[in-house]
């Protein structure tokens, strides 16, 4: 890694600007990070362009995630700046909290799932559901027809995205009776559901046999070209993610250095 | 005085007591022990508005479900930066605090004293002069409180609850209001057990500050956890079970003297037991974490 990481800083210069498209979904500039004296993002800069899909590689403790988690407003970072522009939205993100980001289009795919163990498929994606009015219980009472039409709008909406990645049968499944495969279709049909329009993927294809393996790139294969969503995706595995991205950028002694094919 | 009657008008009191705080710690997953410090509120403002101002009982009940509403943000607002052990911390505070006051603001709430002759429950002047009357009337806004918190559980409210209790970082990530759902699932429960305070004083007639302590905290959170958290049949069963377990001990005829203590022992006993055996509590949905 540490050869490769030299051969690409000789050719390659840090990437402040990649490439002028529609305007960026994201737009980092000089991102820095500390913990406990510990640089861990260094002046990052770049650009995520609209549709674009981007494979992030660096060794472990490299700031791989801390970087997701600052991009998701989990995190503030020292300094820098960072312009999100989500479903035509524009946000100021290290001053956005991570659940306006997320309703402006922000999906998060965290390494270790996260689904909601004591609900069934449906509910875990029902409940990311985006401008539900019965989220208020005052209105929820209130105006009980009008949140019954919405539920039944969602609910079709949540079978649809459910059966995009593969699980509409199992619906009506526990959360945590499914396989790590179907765990992770169903945190995407979340994101989905939530209206999601990039998407940072944390270790997706971690604890993955090959056959899920592949149908989890084809699912994001066809999320990015078809559905013209965004990939930023941490992935140790990156030479499976060839097919999916189109761009890889290295993250080491907290800089991103580079950008180029997946090798 | 019919004593089963009697029995049954406070299950009543307490299935409101135990289902508001079973909305809570079984569907939002906030461990509150001030609820008996709310349950005090509601009584107390509820019997100053008959007393000083001269309310009727339905809107002495509105007042008392305000108040507690009100003095829910002591609780709710914290709970927006602290989870866990911390938050019981700042529950726990709360209720200290308010029972401070029941007992310490003389002027307003007679202190140690207490209030007396709160007036009897009435629905349009019409005073409820009969046990039966007061166990039907409190019946029907067990009923009225059931079918509301039935219609939240069932509503995407509820469900942002649920995700909530399972995954806070997840329900986050996915753009749920989180801290604004805190402060509305602590309104709506405060509000609750405020009017089941206003009940309680309006049928005993007398309040004083030893009803709100955090012994009776921890009865109505033992109700929750011996009954089970996330459906409403669990607090039901569970204020059940916690009424009658004094009331069969009345069977074994012991002294007085330590009649109380055999009491506390028994509901230790039972918390140890459900814990280890069954942790989802005998009718819940959740196991109790």
């Amino acid at each position: 890694m540490d050869t490769a990481i030299q051969a690409m800083n000789e050719t390659i210069q840090p990437v402040p600007h990649i490439e002028k498209q529609v305007e960026p979904v994201v737009q980092a500039e000089g991102i820095h990070l500390a913990f406990g004296g510990q640089r861990v993002l260094d002046d990052v800069f770049f650009e995520l362009p609209a549709g674009g899909a981007v494979l992030l590689r660096g060794d472990n403790g490299s700031g791989k995630t801390t970087l997701l988690n600052v991009l998701s407003g989990f995190i503030h970072p020292e300094r820098g700046k960072v312009r999100m522009c989500l479903n035509g939205r524009s946000l100021n993100a290290p001053h956005t909290s991570p659940e306006r980001l997320a309703r402006a289009g922000l999906g998060r795919l965290w390494q270790d799932i996260r689904l909601f163990p004591t609900m069934t498929v449906m509910e875990n994606v029902l409940a990311a559901t985006a401008g539900m009015a019965g989220i208020n219980p005052f209105f929820a009472l209130a105006a009980w027809p009008l949140v019954r039409r919405q539920e039944k709008a969602a609910q079709d909406r949540a079978l649809a995205n459910l059966e995009l990645v593969g699980m509409a049968n199992r619906a009506n499944s526990s959360g945590d009776k499914l396989s790590v495969g179907q765990m992770k279709r169903v945190a995407i049909a979340r994101l989905l559901q939530a209206g999601a329009e990039l998407l940072l993927l944390d270790e997706p294809l971690a604890g993955l046999d090959e056959g899920s393996a592949q149908g989890l790139i084809k699912l994001l294969n066809e999320l990015n070209e078809q559905q013209g969503k965004a990939l930023l995706v941490v992935e140790h595995q990156h030479e499976r993610m060839a097919p999916v991205c189109n761009r890889t950028w290295y993250l080491a002694n907290g800089k991103l250095i580079t950008e180029g094919m997946p090798a | 005085m019919n004593y089963l009657l009697h029995l049954l008008i406070y299950f009543e009191i307490y299935i409101i007591v135990a289902m508001s705080l079973n909305l809570l710690i079984g569907y939002s997953g906030l461990l509150q022990v001030a609820h008996a410090a709310y349950f005090g509120v509601g009584a107390y403002a509820a019997a100053l508005l008959a007393l000083k101002l001269g309310a009727s009982f339905l809107p002495a009940l509105f007042g008392a479900a305000l108040a507690a509403a009100i003095l829910s943000l002591l609780v709710s607002l914290p709970a927006w930066r602290f989870r866990g052990d911390y938050f019981v911390m700042i529950s726990l505070a709360v209720q200290v605090t308010l029972y401070a006051l029941m007992y310490n603001w003389v002027d307003l709430t007679n202190g140690p004293y207490g209030l007396s002759g709160i007036p009897r429950p009435a629905i349009f002047d019409s005073t409820m002069a009969t046990q039966g009357g007061v166990f039907a009337f409190y019946g029907v806004i067990v009923i009225f409180i059931a079918v509301t918190l039935g219609l939240l559980k069932h509503s995407p409210f509820g469900r942002a609850l649920q995700a909530m209790r399972d995954d806070e970082l997840a329900a986050r990530s996915l753009g749920l209001p989180v801290r604004m759902l805190k402060v509305q699932s602590f309104l709506i429960a405060s509000a609750m057990v405020g009017v089941a305070g206003g009940m309680y004083g309006a049928y005993v007639s007398y309040i004083d500050p030893t009803s709100f302590t955090l012994d009776e905290s921890i009865l109505m959170l033992s109700m929750v956890i011996v009954g089970g958290t996330g459906n409403i049949r669990g607090p039901i069963v569970g204020a059940a079970v916690l009424i009658a377990i004094p009331e069969l001990l009345r069977l074994l005829a012991l002294p007085d003297a330590i009649a109380a203590n055999v009491r506390l022992l028994a509901y230790g006993l039972l918390l140890i037991l459900m814990m280890h055996w069954r942790p989802q509590g005998l009718a819940g949905k959740y196991r109790f974490e």
